[in-house]
């Protein structure tokens, strides 16, 4: 059911490998122009909103990982300097707390949808989401929403991590507004979460260009669309989870609190319900792009398309039966725990199978070593680790063991860190000259790669062995015997903060200061990759393409 | 340079640009704030909270008119699939919200079977809300009826219609408030007395807010209709109120089967 402009002109191969017009520079149609800010603040061009979508995830990445530097730097030295505390415990429970909601809500989430808006658009062959304006709303929710939970570190910002759980997050033991400000972050994050899902579902359902049948989406299409199907059945549950926690708190209800019959468990039910389908939320997009970025740059078509799909769609469905892997040791029927445990080493096969697909793209290929195909295949040794540390998690006696310990975190980092976060930094080199012209120092980026990707390894490997020991998370201390590890492990942290901060410079400046050089065929790849993004220029015109291609 | 006029395909219409959309997220944004202050025992709170939803209800507004106008000027056959589609997935999310709350309440239930209901809860009169629940079905057959007016062309008809459907749902809220003011004076029954109370009171009013909404969306409807919008083939908004009010009746439906009948047993 594509719908597309008719139009009788010559088709438009979508693989014909080079630019078969030359779209034109003047945005047609517009009586109201604007400039400067004000261009911004009025956009309803989903090309704008998905830069501000990824300048705001770079903020809340910088924020973040300043937060973490916070968290490192306790951990090396969880006595202080010379008899004098670096914080107060109640702060560094603040900072573990804040540094996984910025990353999680501000960063990452909305970094894939900044991703998702600038291209879905175009690699489908459409002028603009099928919601415009809503999709410019959607953007504009984070800003209070991550303005209220930067704030709230004014207020007693939350000390109860990113998953709130009461009785921890309750009234009695959080009583600051800045738990109720979380929520409130939470909220908007959210609603604007489910207002892009929507419109991407609607825009792949009714925008393709003609010709454009379902299976000749790129993976990049399938996989935001398969998120958003998930944003939008999941996000709600959360959405409603923490109302209960905020009505909990502000009018005495007692969904949560024992004495009225409520139930503390019941949250956890309730936010891992949304919880783990949003961790492949936070993974599913990162592997469409990093299909596009390996087999571009192994110059071969991914292998096994379909597969892929079926793949994606299947992790999606599994995704929403596994959250009680989480609950192991909170109690809990033992029929349940074998059902979650066998559940969620189920994931590991259509997650497998995607490895394989990766794998067998790069086979035999001829490797073109750029930044974004380093990071795309430091990506794919750091989420195996992760994803086998994952099913280590899913046996109920090893995971009743390491429970809150670092292993748990080290897990996550393997799999958000060398995970999602390098299949952004992947789209990042990737995609930076499509949307710019210009081309960040490949010289530079490889030095990046290399710093995060030893940073990560330094920083995340030991966390393994220090949770198997029995070091718990989020606590600003520990025992003795840790030390010379935690202090190593903050070293990692560095390299890590330089590598950011080279990278962040270097966007700044290639924005600011750079020439524009980038062709319509950024990477010379789309002979092979027939991608309808290396069709139109560098960057796109307002409308991305002058006629609407036809696929043949 | 080409031109949209060199190549005959129809031209190339991309949406103005907009500020509304910055507006209405800024002032709902503002309300959370307000309703924080306000807890928090703060003078400001209430005026904030008020300031924050009237912006955003002012700038919903001229969105809403500036979209209208806009759609106006060009042919919208392509927008109307898209638009029903995206209401349809809204109407998902927000099932997905009731089935929270709603999964919150039959795990309490199927956990205190044995002694349920749990001390506390007062035995409700079924009378009422059964008189409330055939109001609600009524004017969702109302509401049907308006639809196929419109789709007859007949406007009279479509605007009686809609008027009973929104008296309707008046009279349901009439009942609903009555029904809880008589549980919480008569009975003590408040959102704190039990989990069940929690439960009750959270997903009727929950359900109560989505009626507002339906009746706000029916208005608009009916204002639109006054005005002279609509025709028997393009009336969006009129399918999407209906949809929206089929679907607070359904949840209805089911609050009053499993949170009403369900307490008694
Ligand atoms: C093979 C697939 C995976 C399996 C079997 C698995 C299993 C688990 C288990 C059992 C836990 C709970 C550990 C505990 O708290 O005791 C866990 C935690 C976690 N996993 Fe995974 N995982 C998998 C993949 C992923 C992926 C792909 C992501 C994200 C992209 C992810 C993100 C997380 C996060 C963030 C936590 C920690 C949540 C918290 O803060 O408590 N996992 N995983
Ligand atoms: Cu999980």
């Amino acid at each position: 059911m594509s719908i597309g402009t008719p139009h009788p002109q010559k088709p438009t191969p979508a693989g014909a490998g080079h630019p078969v017009y030359t779209p034109t520079e003047s945005p047609p149609h517009h009586t109201t122009e604007y400039t400067g800010i004000m261009r911004w603040l009025t956009t309803v061009d989903h090309k704008l909103i998905g830069i501000m979508y990824l300048w705001l995830a770079l903020f809340a990445a910088v924020a973040g990982g300043a937060m973490a530097g916070g968290i490192r730097a306790q951990l090396a030295f969880p006595d202080g300097i010379g008899g004098e505390r670096l914080m107060t415990p109640e702060f560094f429970n603040q900072l573990t707390a804040m540094h996984a909601s910025f990353m999680i809500f501000f960063t990452i989430i909305p970094a894939f949808a900044g991703f998702g808006n600038y291209l879905i658009p175009i690699l489908i062959g459409a002028r603009d989401m099928a919601f415009p304006k809503m999709n410019a709303f959607a953007f504009w929710l984070l800003i209070p929403g991550m303005a209220i939970m930067l704030a709230s570190f004014g207020f007693g910002a939350s000390q109860a991590g990113w998953t709130a759980y009461p009785p921890l997050a309750g009234s009695q033991y959080s009583p600051f507004a800045g738990m109720d400000m979380w929520i409130f972050g939470v909220h908007l994050a959210g609603a604007s979460s489910i207002l892009a899902a929507i419109n991407f579902i609607v825009t792949m359902t009714t925008m393709r260009a003609p010709g454009m049948k379902w299976f000749r989406m790129p993976l990049f299409c399938w996989a935001t669309l398969v998120t958003s199907w998930m944003v939008l059945v999941g996000t709600p549950v959360l959405a409603g989870a923490v109302t209960m926690l905020l009505t909990d708190r502000m009018f005495g209800t007692g969904f949560f609190n024992p004495a009225q019959g409520g139930d503390p468990l019941l949250y956890q039910h309730l936010f891992w319900f949304y919880s783990h389908p949003a961790v492949y939320i936070m993974i599913l997009p990162g592997f469409g792009i990093v299909s596009h970025v390996l087999a571009s740059f192994s110059n071969k078509r991914i292998f096994g398309y379909k597969g892929m799909v079926y793949a994606t769609a299947f992790i999606a469905v599994v995704g929403f039966l596994v959250w009680g892997h989480h609950m192991f040791s909170a109690g809990m029927e033992p029929w349940l725990r074998v059902y979650f445990s066998f559940m969620s080493m189920l994931v590991a096969v259509p997650t497998g199978i995607k490895v394989f697909s990766w794998l067998a793209t790069i086979w035999g290929g001829s490797i073109q070593f750029t930044t974004s195909m380093l990071f795309a295949l430091g990506f794919l040794g750091l989420f195996t680790i992760g994803g086998i540390s994952g099913v280590f998690l899913a046996n109920v006696p090893f995971d009743i063991q390491v429970h809150d310990t670092y292993f748990v975190v080290a897990h996550l980092h393997y799999v958000l860190f060398g995970g999602s976060a390098f299949t952004l930094l992947a789209g990042t080199y990737f995609w930076f000259p499509k949307m710019t012209g210009k081309y960040l120092s490949e010289r530079l980026g490889k030095v990046i790669f290399w710093l995060m990707f030893i940073g990560m390894n330094l920083t995340f490997m030991p966390m393994h062995w220090l949770g198997i020991a029995g070091m718990a998370r989020r606590i600003y201390t520990y025992r003795e015997e840790f030390t010379a590890l935690n202090q190593f492990v903050s070293m990692g942290y560095l390299l890590m903060l330089v590598g950011g901060l080279l990278l962040v410079g270097n966007i700044i400046y290639t924005v600011a200061i750079a020439r524009r050089t980038a062709g319509n065929d950024v990477w010379g790849v789309n002979q092979t990759q027939q991608t309808l993004d290396w069709e139109t220029t560098s960057p796109p015109v307002p409308h991305n393409f002058d006629r609407i291609p036809r696929i043949a | 340079m080409a031109t949209p006029t060199e190549h005959n395909e129809e031209e190339i219409h991309l949406p103005e640009p907009s500020i509304w959309p910055l507006i209405v997220a800024l002032g709902f944004g503002v309300v959370p704030v307000g309703l924080l202050l306000h807890v928090y025992g703060h003078g400001l709170g209430i005026g904030i909270m008020g300031g924050g939803a009237l912006i955003g209800i002012i700038a919903s507004v001229a969105w809403a008119s500036s979209v209208i106008k806009e759609k106006a000027s060009i042919d919208q056959k392509w927008g109307a699939d898209s638009l029903s589609l995206g209401w349809k997935l809204f109407l998902i999310s927000e099932a997905a919200i009731f089935g929270a709350f709603f999964a919150h309440y039959f795990y309490i239930w199927w956990r205190d079977v044995e002694t349920w209901p749990p001390p506390g809860t007062p035995s409700i009169d079924l009378m009422l809300p059964a008189i409330g629940t055939l109001v609600l079905i009524t004017s969702s057959v109302t509401c049907e009826f308006a639809h196929k007016a419109l789709i007859l062309n007949r406007r009279e008809a479509t605007k009686n219609w809609l008027l009973l459907t929104i008296l309707l749902g008046l009279a349901f809220l009439t009942i609903q408030a009555y029904e809880w003011g008589y549980l919480i004076y008569s009975y003590d029954f408040t959102v704190a007395t039990n989990v069940v109370g929690t439960s009750f009171y959270l997903i009727t009013g929950f359900h109560g807010l989505h009626v507002v909404t339906g009746l706000l969306l029916l208005i608009l409807v009916y204002s639109r209709l006054e005005m002279g919008a609509f025709d028997r083939k393009r009336h969006f908004s009129m399918n999407a109120a209906s949809w929206y009010w089929h679907f607070v009746d359904v949840i209805w439906l089911f609050v009053f089967l499993t949170v009403y009948i369900g307490i008694q047993t």
